[in-house]
């Protein structure tokens, strides 16, 4: 069997042992300078942010950046309300006629505008992509420096599938002309909600 | 077989010399956004000695890290394969689809499948097989194959594109970038929403977790697994690590390398299949335990395939992915090659001015010069170049090895250069000569003007 030829070539070729390193800890900053430097790198990466104050409307946010939306789904819950059902049965064919999407993230990262997205807030994974705007809603709380304690962050948490998502998607295939909005997203809309706590909306933290 | 002549690919490349230019620049302006990125980060040299060493590790355990990630897949649910080499690999995929009727294949870009030849395999098997990818949709529809591993289509210049995209999609003839990927956009959605399979590669697998983890900027990856019933991810056996921590480390390093982002739009960790439908993954061997049976150039294994020798590299930037001949072209494309078919690729290891810029941007600081050099001495060794080069090196060596002899050939050299230039100057005797002119020789040497100024020693 190819597998057993396979371990056995390998466990005949490989170098003796190395050690594994350990990743040390490297600076962090302060709280109000990673807000700061995620807004920088999301403006850098083709995303947009805005602030919520506390007990400002949602739908409001939503109306003033994206006047002309029909077809919304949200997977918070507040308005403003879906317009269109997406569920693990969705077809192909309807998913991609979702204009917006309102997904909750579960944590950020300072040095790359990462977001967190994983399936316990999507009712279907392809949501965050087949979506013509994603609208991502961040804690402030709920960033991280960088990918180390990102990952540190998210130890133990179960899911099937998760992304980082970082910015709208984007290609420079053609003579490194940066093209916003290739496949997945045309405009990602980041909203800090200080208003809410960093609880997801569904599901529970790992 | 003849050895891949990257000289005589190159010399049909540079031939259009604004051209050449051109796509110099296109590469040169990557590594520059690449340095913004990495001096951006204080410890991006850290980072890089960490990369390593988990490599490093990862590959002196291997077997049991391929294990692990194995035991853990397929506890996630994911259908775990083995394949010893491409025929194996394409025949796995083709068994799979097979078996669920599947006519129309998606796929994200995959430098394995590439080296696999999986897309005409499938095809002439009745499979259609659409890339994604814009780079590998613009390749694939023009009948060619990827000239870069991260930018596929870096070749191309935008005219092309828009002349290829009118004759083949429908598109009308416009080089405006955005409206050519508005029309993939449009071109492809089709694809993805018709199709019955999707294929990804994997940047990263993780042993802890079983986690298949890839990267792109388009989307793509992500609508073609997640839209279609069966998602199949091709992996070279080189690609697991141990840890979910490590990732933290590959994935600083990975994208900043590549293009000078800070990390890639989309990071897509696949751990388990979604509620009805399908995930397999299928780990390749094919000649990668060869290569690690290698001392001299084990250390190619850490590879994690960002492209920054590319496009750091003089001669890739001004010859051209295809030169190569091979799926991966450029400084670590001529290290890998040999290891497959040393008679085949005995050249690409001279296709190289070992400057050494290459180690300097590698992520996980593969001496990639260190290994071009010494399949330069298995290529000789191996009775692999010419006859003319042969001789012609021992006849440096020589020269090269004694004062007096050195001392005696300058001196000749000089007279020549000043009584017959033309002589030296005719590519045919002096292949160095083609392009360029040798420089005028100046009356003596430095060790002759020392003597005369300086007295004998």
């Amino acid at each position: 069997m190819s597998r057993e030829a396979i371990l056995a070539a390998v466990r005949a070729h490989q170098a003796e042992a190395a050690p594994l390193p350990a990743i040390p800890a490297f600076g962090a900053g302060a709280h109000t300078e990673l807000v700061a430097r995620f807004k920088t790198v999301l403006e850098q990466v083709g995303g947009a942010w805005v602030e919520r104050r506390a007990g400002s409307d949602l739908a409001a946010i939503i109306r003033s950046h994206y006047p002309d939306t029909a077809r919304i789904v949200s997977t918070v819950d507040e308005p403003p309300d879906s317009t269109f059902v997406v569920t693990e049965e969705t077809a192909p064919g309807d998913l991609v006629e979702v204009h917006l999407a309102i997904v909750r993230g579960r944590l950020g990262v300072a040095e790359n505008a990462a977001v967190w997205v994983d399936d316990e807030h999507l009712p279907h994974r392809a949501l965050p992509f087949v979506a013509e705007h994603l609208v991502l809603l961040l804690a402030p709380n709920d960033l991280m420096p960088d990918m180390h304690a990102a990952y540190a962050a998210l130890a133990g948490r179960p899911f099937g599938y998760g992304a980082f998502i970082s910015g709208p998607s984007k290609t420079a295939d053609i003579e490194q002309s940066l093209v916003i909005g290739a496949q997945g997203p045309r405009s990602l809309l980041l909203v800090f909600d200080r208003g809410d706590s960093s609880r997801p909306m569904h599901g529970t933290l790992g | 077989m003849n050895p891949t002549t990257h000289a005589d690919a190159a010399a049909t490349f540079v031939r259009d010399a604004e051209r050449t230019a051109w796509h110099d620049q296109a590469l040169w302006f990557v590594r520059q956004r690449r340095d913004l990125a990495a001096h951006a980060v204080p410890e991006w040299e850290a980072l890089r000695d960490l990369a390593s060493a988990i490599k490093r590790h990862t590959v002196s355990h291997l077997a049991d890290y391929l294990e692990e990630f194995e035991q853990r897949a397929t506890r996630n649910g994911v259908v775990v394969h083995w394949a010893r080499d491409a025929a194996e690999h394409n025949g796995i995929v083709l068994g799979i689809l097979r078996a669920r009727g599947v006519r129309r294949l998606v796929k994200s870009k995959s430098m394995l499948t590439e080296e696999c030849r999986l897309n005409p395999f499938l095809e002439q098997h009745g499979v259609e097989v659409v890339e994604t990818d814009l780079g590998e949709r613009i390749v694939q529809l023009a009948d060619e194959e990827p000239s870069h591993i991260v930018m596929p289509a870096i070749h191309r210049k935008k005219e092309e594109v828009a002349a290829l995209f009118h004759r083949t999609i429908g598109a009308r003839d416009d080089p405006d970038p955005a409206y050519l990927t508005e029309a993939a956009r449009h071109h492809l959605r089709g694809a993805l929403v018709a199709a019955d399979a999707a294929i990804t590669g994997v940047n990263f697998a993780v042993a802890e977790t079983g986690a298949m983890v890839v990267c792109t900027n388009e989307g793509n990856a992500d609508l073609g697994a997640h839209l279609a019933p069966l998602h199949i991810a091709c992996m070279g056996l080189d690609k697991v690590i141990p840890r979910t921590e490590h990732l933290g480390v590959f994935l600083r390093l990975l994208a900043r390398s590549a293009t000078g982002q800070p990390v890639t739009a989309y990071t897509s960790h696949y751990v388990a299949p979604r509620p009805g439908a399908e995930l397999h993954v299928v780990i390749v061997d094919n000649g990668r335990t060869e290569q690690l049976g290698r001392p001299d150039f084990r250390e190619s294994l850490h590879c994690i395939r960002c492209g920054a020798c590319l496009n750091t590299c003089p001669v890739y930037r001004r010859s051209g992915g295809h030169s190569y001949g091979v799926t991966v072209a450029g400084p670590i494309g001529a290290v890998l090659a040999p290891g497959f078919d040393l008679a085949a690729h005995a050249l690409l290891p001279f296709a190289s001015t070992l400057c050494g810029s290459c180690a300097d941007v590698c992520p996980v600081k593969i001496d990639i010069p260190r290994q071009l050099y010494r399949w330069r001495q298995l290529a000789v060794a191996g009775g692999h170049v010419s006859r003319r080069k042969r001789l012609g090196m021992r006849l440096l060596g020589a020269t090269l090895a004694h004062v007096s002899r050195y001392e005696r050939a300058g001196r000749l050299v000089r007279r020549l250069l000043r009584s017959a230039p033309r002589l030296l100057n005719r590519p045919r005797l002096n292949p160095w000569s083609r392009g360029r002119e040798l420089p005028v020789a100046p009356a003596e040497s430095f060790r002759e003007w020392y003597r005369r100024e300086r007295g004998s020693r």
